[in-house]
């Protein structure tokens, strides 16, 4: 055993070159895998995070009857005392806030012509921001945050050049009332609002198909002056959801009427969404796969070559009386080596690669305005992640899958004849 | 010793098969000086490959101290080769990435030495070869003559009972031949190992004590070698 060790290790520094070639595929290989996997997870912490922070945010609370019929948005279907719900919240530490959340379709008021369905939401600029951050999305040269009590609108800034608004220009909302009766549609009712923000933010869903008005300008309008359909609530990133949310159950279960109320987090908020966007994952994982393969033939193709050179070797070692099963361990221990020394290498490229995404990542804005809405909730800056699983995993799974491709030249070289083996060419 | 009963070797390419031992019937003793001659083609690889276990006979039977070798598993092989039998090849077949002396070791390591024997062994073998102080050195830092002695000390070094030579000067120019025909004379009397080594080369020949011609896969003279190179 000590002497295959040794043999191994003296054909791999004997064979530099070939060791060298080999080793450096493998760490290329590792590396770009690491590298890949490092964005991915990157793209899909960011698009998570931009999901929560600009669409879902951590939790929300809503008549069950909304939920089921989300698709349609009805405000009928509201929360009559949210500040209720809010006041107990506060007192187990949650912080919140409430919208109505509501589809309207909006339109040029000057041009009165070409009108979207979109998704608005009327937000409390007060207290928006402890759940959501569309407060950064405007930069002051796209015009100001909503006041309170305004006939006032922000809009996505995609959607204003669709629509073609400039700042402080005039649009019309049209939408359905809460309605006099619990549970029935009430009358239309057209809005005049100012525009006075453009959102740019990281979320390309916001900017290119969302509105936001002031809460109490809506409740007034559209509510009679009560309720919100939902209440937001805020939990601190990285907590374990599914657990949060039974807190927040627990907090409002007293409360009049809590029974007909569903508590939702943002997976099961957005679970289509994240559904769409794991089985992207999904695709990227046969690229990922891709590359092994790769990796796998190029391994093999070395160990061929290294077997085929040294067939006459391996024909003395055995009819010196050389076993099959040591020669074949010979093979494995040399591929290990290099397997060892590539993954190695690729580990630590991996790693600079990686670091350098976390750190700074790569700009492809201009790429992604150019691709449109490609899924992922990420505008501007890719930035990578680590994953450790996947570092650890590809470190060794270098090391292994080398070894194992050995295996087939080997075999190979001991199934034939020892006579064969020695005969001179 | 060694004893071959009327061997034969077909060996079979498509449709065509060839008769190469058709019939060899053979028997060394121990310590024998024996060289195996004749015309290309005639069995003599096929004869020492036979007899050195790294093949298996169509007829007949090879007999190594007594014992019957065929119906023998790979592995059985393997462990018959490594204690009784040492090999010295036409082209040398030395390990290139090992030093002399590693080369030489390997064949005592395969058994399973100490490395304190391994080391002692090795380093004698290698005077007795002649090869003092060039123990270091790797293959191709070597002439082909000083090539072969590793691989005689290679072969020697674990007291097989017999080495098995196929033209073991082939690759040699005539002068390093003869010094290797005579280092191989030197040790077949030193240790009593008995030598046989094949060759289609008269003055090669003429160093056997014990001369078998082949001719076409049979026995065409089995006599007494002049010896000694005379
Ligand atoms: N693997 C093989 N397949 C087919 N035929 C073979 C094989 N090995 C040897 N032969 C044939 O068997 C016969 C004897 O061959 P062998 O190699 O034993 O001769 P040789 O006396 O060693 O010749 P040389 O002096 O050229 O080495 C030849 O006719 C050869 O063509
Ligand atoms: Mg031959």
């Amino acid at each position: 055993m000590k002497f295959l060790i040794s043999l191994a290790w003296k054909n791999l520094s004997r064979y530099r070159r070939r060791t060298i070639i080999t080793a450096v595929a493998i760490a290329i290989g590792i590396a770009l895998y690491i590298w890949i996997d490092a964005l991915l997870l990157g793209a899909e912490m960011e698009t998570v995070r931009n999901l929560i922070y600009f669409e879902t945010g951590p939790a929300r609370i809503m008549q069950k009857k909304y939920w089921e019929e989300k698709d349609y948005m009805l405000i009928s279907y509201y929360l009559e005392d949210p500040a209720a719900i809010q006041a107990e919240l506060k007192k187990e530490g949650y912080e919140s806030t409430q919208r109505i959340s509501f589809l309207g379709n909006i339109m040029n008021l000057e041009q009165q012509e070409g009108s979207f369905q979109i998704k608005m939401a009327a937000i409390d600029a007060k207290t928006d921001g402890v759940v959501f951050k569309l407060e950064d999305g405007i930069v002051p040269e796209n015009g100001r945050f909503l006041e309170s009590g305004e006939p006032e609108i922000i809009i996505g800034k995609d959607l204003a050049e669709d629509l073609d608004i400039k700042l402080d220009d005039w649009v019309l909302v049209t939408t359905k009332t809460a309605g006099d009766v619990y549970g029935e549609a009430g009358s239309w009712d057209d809005l005049e609002l100012k525009v006075v923000g453009l959102l740019s933010t990281p979320n390309p869903l916001i900017n290119k198909g969302m509105a936001f008005i002031p809460l109490d300008y809506a409740k007034q309008r559209l509510m009679r002056g009560q309720g919100a359909t939902d209440v937001i609530v805020n939990f601190p990133a990285g907590a374990d959801s599914g657990s949060e949310v039974e807190k927040i159950k627990a907090a409002i279960a007293g409360l009049p009427g809590a029974g007909d109320w569903e508590v939702l987090d943002y997976k099961e908020l957005a679970r289509e969404f994240i559904m769409l966007a794991s089985t992207k994952s999904g695709g990227s994982k046969i690229i990922l796969f891709l590359f092994f393969i790769i990796a796998v033939i190029g391994i093999s193709n070395t160990m061929l070559m290294a077997v085929f050179e040294r067939v006459k070797e391996i024909g003395m070692m055995r009819a010196m009386g050389m076993k099959d099963r040591a020669i074949v361990w010979a093979f494995f221990l040399e591929a290990t080596g290099i397997g060892f020394v590539g993954s190695l290498v690729g580990l630590v490229l991996g790693i600079l690669l990686t670091a350098y995404m976390v750190i700074w990542g790569l700009d492809f804005s201009g790429m992604i305005q150019g691709m449109g809405n490609i899924g992922y909730r990420t505008a501007g800056v890719f930035k990578g992640w680590w994953n450790f699983d996947t570092m650890l995993s590809a470190f060794f799974m270098g090391i292994i899958i080398s070894g194992l491709v050995s295996f087939i030249p080997a075999l190979r070289a001991v199934r034939m004849q020892i006579t064969e083996c020695l005969r001179d060419k | 010793m060694v004893k071959a009963d009327n061997v034969k070797k077909d060996y079979t390419i498509g449709k065509v098969v060839v008769h190469a031992l058709r019939g060899v019937t053979i028997d060394v003793e121990q310590g024998e000086f024996m060289s195996i001659a004749g015309p290309s083609g005639s069995g003599k690889t096929t004869l020492l490959n036979l007899i050195g276990c790294l093949d298996t006979a169509s007829a007949g039977e090879i007999y190594i101290d007594g014992q019957a070798v065929s119906g023998r598993s790979k592995n059985e092989l393997a462990l018959l080769r490594r204690e009784k039998l040492g090999f010295v090849f036409q082209s040398f077949n030395l390990i290139p990435v090992l030093t002399a002396i590693e080369n030489v070791s390997f064949a005592l390591s395969l058994l399973g030495l100490d490395s304190d024997t391994v080391q002692k062994k090795s380093m004698q073998i290698m005077e007795e070869v002649g090869l003092k102080g060039l123990e270091k050195r790797f293959p191709n830092e070597l002439s082909g003559g000083q090539q072969q002695r590793v691989a005689i000390a290679r072969a020697l070094v674990k007291d097989p009972g017999i080495v098995l030579a196929d033209e073991p000067t082939a690759n040699l120019d005539s002068n390093t031949g003869k010094d290797i025909l005579k280092l191989m004379e030197e040790l077949n009397k030193k240790h009593k190992t008995t030598f046989i080594f094949s060759t289609h080369d008269s003055m090669v020949m003429d160093f056997a004590h014990r001369l078998v011609q082949l001719h076409d896969g049979l026995i065409a003279k089995n006599g007494v070698g002049k010896g000694g190179g005379k």
